[in-house]
């Protein structure tokens, strides 16, 4: 059997385009077999007369439809495409009032809410998202996946209030009998476009940025398969089924799966996929991280307990790491945000003296605390001399050290005896052999 | 600019309702309007069982029995009303156009 799957475009939902171009199709020995993301042909030579309707199906009307020779093709939520071997059966609408009181349930108001809650809900992680990166070239390369999903996510609720005027717009148009495809198919362009570009972005992130991170690329794929299914069943499953209360109580049966699928999806523990944690005999016996990358910088972090906090009962981490940049021009830049940020952290004041700062002025926020320029950081932390660094930096017990394409951080040692450690260790490739000696002892 | 739902009826409307002064079902429905108007006035499948849900929540028609899944329905004293203004709605517009008629003769 030939296939042959096309493109949506905004065919669907005016039938003054879609009857026409189904029986185009079928002209030319292609008819409709489905209708979801694309719409899908078959080889098959008999021509049909095509039909686009809106009401609910129940046994009888399927059972008028059939004597009068019309046959039931596919669904598309409220809408179904019927077909019929008699090329002059009459039409199945005849009153254009009535079709559009008909088509106004397909745009339901609370829709409308929906979409616009959704654009509230979106831009205000945003908003959350927007404290963890500044607007300096190093933080954007640092923190590039934030960039883009805090972009993604306005794009999103940009689409989404565009979406709820289209579909007030549309609601206007039915009660008023001016809806047609004339009037609105550059407003449904337009949305179709966004939707593209927002596709192509969307496939952009998960595949450049996460190249790295198998674990990460399956869950995000594992949820993609699981939606585009629940979309399908609820589309084109769902309104075959003829008694309406069975159809609501399937409706809540498949939203309910859905959510068990999802979260029981969500407990799985893809990060074995990705490279174990090993501890090895560091200066200071430091456990190597898990690493973190992306197209342009390349994170290994070391983690080493330097304390204890008593308030919230955990272990206190140094911040220390180890970053492989693409070019010069972004590890130069990298360098000045850790240098800054470090340098903020110095001037970050403790919970005693944060608490002395509430009682006297009411409240005290970490905006407060302002970062200061990386000139001005250079001279008041002179660079020290070092072996392997061009430029080393040592700001309270951190050193930070810059060559060219490579940035160390470390924290109370002595940045060239830690840097010869590890890196002959990396050289010497001792670090894969660890784990894969790890993998088996696990 | 839409009128309001029924408001006045549309041919179709009118024949179906007067058409279930008997009780019948859906594709009876459609051809005793065909019969009755000679042809004239044919009532779409879509049309006709989008218009019946809507002719039961005015109370226009009621629903009498369920015969093999197939519904039965029937006018009610609430639509043979609805009709009667609809015939004296006619019968005015009648009467004056006969009257321009009549007038124009003159």
């Amino acid at each position: 059997m030939k296939y042959k799957y096309t493109f949506l475009r905004n065919r669907l939902y005016y039938d003054e385009i879609l009857v026409p171009y189904l029986e185009k199709m079928s002209k030319k020995g292609w008819n409709l077999v489905s209708i979801n993301t694309f719409f899908k042909f078959e080889k098959t030579p008999q021509i049909y007369k095509y039909q686009v309707d809106y009401n609910p199906l129940t046994d009888e009307y399927l059972e008028t439809l059939s004597y009068l020779g019309y046959e039931h093709v596919c669904c598309m939520q409220d809408m179904h495409i019927y077909r019929n071997l008699d090329l002059n059966a009459e039409d199945l609408s005849s009153d254009e009032d009535i079709l559009c009181e008909t088509k106004l349930k397909l745009f339901k108001p609370w829709m409308i809410i929906f979409c616009l809650l959704s654009a509230i809900f979106f831009f205000s992680v945003t908003k959350f998202l927007s404290w963890l990166y500044r607007y300096t070239w190093g933080s954007f390369f640092l923190n590039i996946d934030t960039y883009f999903i805090s972009l993604m996510l306005y794009l999103y609720s940009f689409l989404c209030v565009f979406c709820a005027l289209l579909i007030f717009v549309k609601r206007r148009a039915l009660k008023k009998r001016t809806y047609s495809y004339q009037k609105f198919k550059y407003l449904d362009g337009a949305v179709r476009v966004l939707i593209d570009i927002f596709a192509i972005f969307t496939i952009i992130i998960l595949f450049v940025l996460k190249m790295n991170r198998l674990s990460m690329l399956l869950e995000i794929i594992g949820y993609f398969i699981m939606i585009m299914l629940f979309a399908k069943i609820v589309n084109t499953k769902i309104p075959l089924i003829k008694d309406s209360s069975k159809r609501k109580i399937a409706s809540i049966v498949a939203v309910v799966i859905f959510v068990g699928v999802y979260y029981f999806y969500g407990e799985i523990d893809f990060s074995k996929l990705d490279k174990q944690e090993v501890t090895m005999t560091l200066p200071k016996n430091k456990k190597i991280d898990v690493k973190d990358s992306n197209l342009l910088v390349d994170i290994t972090t070391f983690n080493q307990k330097i304390g204890y906090d008593q308030e919230v009962d955990e272990p206190v981490y140094s911040y220390e790491g180890y970053y492989q940049c693409a070019n010069t021009f972004i590890s130069k830049n990298i360098f000045k945000e850790l240098v800054v940020e470090r340098e903020r952290e110095e001037r970050m004041p403790n919970d005693e003296e944060i608490n002395k700062i509430t009682d006297e002025k009411g409240s005290w926020s970490s905006d407060e605390v302002k970062y200061d320029t990386y000139q001005n950081v250079l001279k008041k932390y002179k660079s020290n001399h070092s072996k392997y660094f061009d430029t080393v930096i040592e700001i309270g017990q951190y050193k930070l050290g810059i060559k060219e394409k490579n940035i160390l951080i470390v924290y109370d040692e002595d940045i060239d005896y830690f840097y010869s450690h590890y890196i002959n260790l990396i050289k010497n490739k001792l670090l894969n052999l660890l784990f894969f000696l790890d993998k088996i002892q696990v | 600019m839409a009128r309001k739902e029924f408001e006045t009826l549309t041919p179709q409307m009118f024949y179906i309702l007067l058409a279930l002064y008997d009780p019948l079902c859906g594709l009876e429905i459609m051809e005793k309007v065909n019969e009755m108007s000679e042809g004239e006035i044919k009532v779409g499948a879509g049309t006709l069982y989008a218009l019946l849900p809507r002719f039961e929540n005015e109370g226009y028609i009621k629903l009498v029995k369920e015969e093999n899944k197939r519904k039965i329905y029937l006018i009610t004293n609430n639509g043979k009303r609805k009709l009667e203004l609809e015939k004296e709605r006619m019968q005015k517009q009648i009467i004056l156009f006969m009257k321009r008629d009549y007038e124009d003769e003159i």
